[in-house]
């Protein structure tokens, strides 16, 4: 652990960012519904490229983070301990963070009407429109949470200070209901983002998830890298 | 005759909605699949004749290429808007009884969950292969299902879950649904889901896309419960 955390304590934010900041590519939105990249001239590329046009009025952008020193790394348990909350991450994503010296929590949403937004084609009769819409939206707000990943991390590097990729509660085996405890470590109402029972959060483009930061963690390639799961979801794809 | 029914079939598949489409390319200033759903009903096809030999073939070839990973939910959307478009003509048939479903479907995302497009895509490759569905939408809980289940009384019932949150809800309405009305087969899907968790909380069966459960039901259930 760095003995000497005042540097550090009390960065808590919340920002707004404008969707020309954040805006995904056409690629991107591509890559993410696992399409094929060489579309130019159909009706795939041309519907995502005119929503892309209607996106930044839909969007709200807005990040919130808090971060926190890490008490402890508690092995035999796989958790990782904040003030009082228990961070039951679990194997896959302990071995990422345990030698976190803080955490950074963060949540990011990309606003109520566009998490709407594919709502209004499905009531129209055009789930295909409604699809491209709602994978924009997502892409969005992923966009930002990259933005944040990426600003913290120069801002610790500024400092001597490493990041690990962001992690998030219902990936890579951490139970999704760990949401609650990071929105009890963000400040109340971070983003407008509210969070039901069954821990899904509202608007329902937003994320969460922790940094974790320190002089001996790391990057990884890519996330499914860190991770052996071989029955994830994630991995049933295309 | 045959080789309308292929066209029209091709334009399912393809995802050619209508003469004025520009998709696909290479199809541009063709009938499609409104125009030739049209001209074959004009010429005497039957209703049932060009749901099983043309509109279905085209959607269970588009449901297959998605199934074997060669093609993607975007391509099922447009097949989708194809068959939709050929089905506003078919629209009067159903009415009158000439075409028949092969049976009724209650879909619904369950309770404490607003995650659609997977329920939605089950939905659409359903309705292709000439099931009725009754969407009960998202945040669906057992008395939802129930009620939809006391109007459609044969129907089969699947419940859709995108968090491992949510898909706990799941083994409530199954209880609830199997207490009441034992016989109804009630299936899951979701991406955090397995066979293993259908057989826990008691349902009849997990398809982890919506190809093998149409091919399921279609096998198990098609013109039995209609």
């Amino acid at each position: 652990m760095i003995e000497n955390t005042d540097i550090l304590f009390n960065i808590e934010k919340e920002v707004s960012l404008d969707f020309e900041q954040i805006r995904p590519a056409k690629e991107q939105i591509l890559q993410a519904i696992h399409y094929h990249d060489d579309c130019r001239d159909d009706v795939v590329c041309d519907t995502i490229k005119q929503l892309l046009r209607q996106a930044g009025e839909k969007a709200d952008i807005r990040i919130g983070y808090k971060l926190y020193p890490v008490l402890k790394a508690e092995r035999q348990t796989k958790s990782i301990i904040l003030e009082q909350t228990v961070l039951e991450t679990k194997p896959i994503i302990f071995a990422q963070l345990h030698k976190a010296d803080y955490l950074l929590i963060f949540a990011a949403t990309a606003g109520a009407q566009i998490s709407r937004w594919a709502d209004e084609y499905v009531q129209q009769g055009d789930p295909f429109t409604a699809y491209l819409a709602d994978a924009i939206a997502s892409e969005t707000v992923e966009r930002a949470a990259d933005w944040l990943e990426v600003r913290i991390g120069q801002q610790m590097a500024k400092k001597g200070l490493n990041i690990t990729n962001r992690y998030s509660p219902g990936y890579c085996g951490w139970d999704v209901s760990e949401q609650q405890k990071l929105f009890s470590l963000l400040p109340e109402n971070c983003c407008g983002i509210r969070l039901t029972d069954s821990s899904l959060m509202l608007p329902i483009k937003s994320v969460s998830g922790v940094i974790g930061v320190g002089k001996t963690v790391r990057k990884t390639a890519y996330k499914c890298a860190v991770c052996d799961k071989e029955d994830c979801y994630l991995r049933r794809r295309p | 005759m045959e080789e309308l029914l292929k066209r029209l079939a091709v334009c399912i598949e393809r995802g050619k909605v209508d003469k004025d489409a520009r998709h696909p390319p290479d199809m541009q200033g063709q009938d499609g699949a409104s125009e030739l759903t049209r001209q074959a009903l004009d010429a005497g096809v039957s209703s049932t004749e060009l749901l099983e030999k043309s509109l279905m073939v085209g959607m269970r070839r588009i449901g297959d290429r998605f199934a074997a990973g060669k093609a993607f939910i975007p391509d099922l959307l447009i097949a989708a808007k194809a068959m939709n478009a050929a089905m506003v003509h078919l629209k009067p048939y159903f009415t009158s009884g000439e075409a028949q479903h092969k049976g009724t479907v209650i879909l619904g995302t369950v309770t404490g969950d607003l995650h659609d497009i997977g329920k939605n895509l089950v939905k659409m490759v359903l309705e292709g292969e000439g099931w009725q569905v009754v969407d009960l939408g998202t945040n669906a809980g057992p008395d939802r299902f129930l009620a939809a289940l006391q109007e459609n009384p044969h129907a089969l019932i699947g419940l859709s879950a995108l968090l491992t949150t949510t898909m706990l809800n799941m083994e409530t309405i199954v209880q609830q649904v199997k207490k009441n009305s034992p016989d109804t087969p009630v299936f899951v899907g979701g991406a955090p889901l397995s066979a293993d968790f259908s057989g826990k909380i008691g349902a009849d069966g997990y398809f982890p896309e919506p190809q093998s459960f149409a091919r399921h039901i279609d096998d198990k259930y098609g013109r039995v419960r209609s």
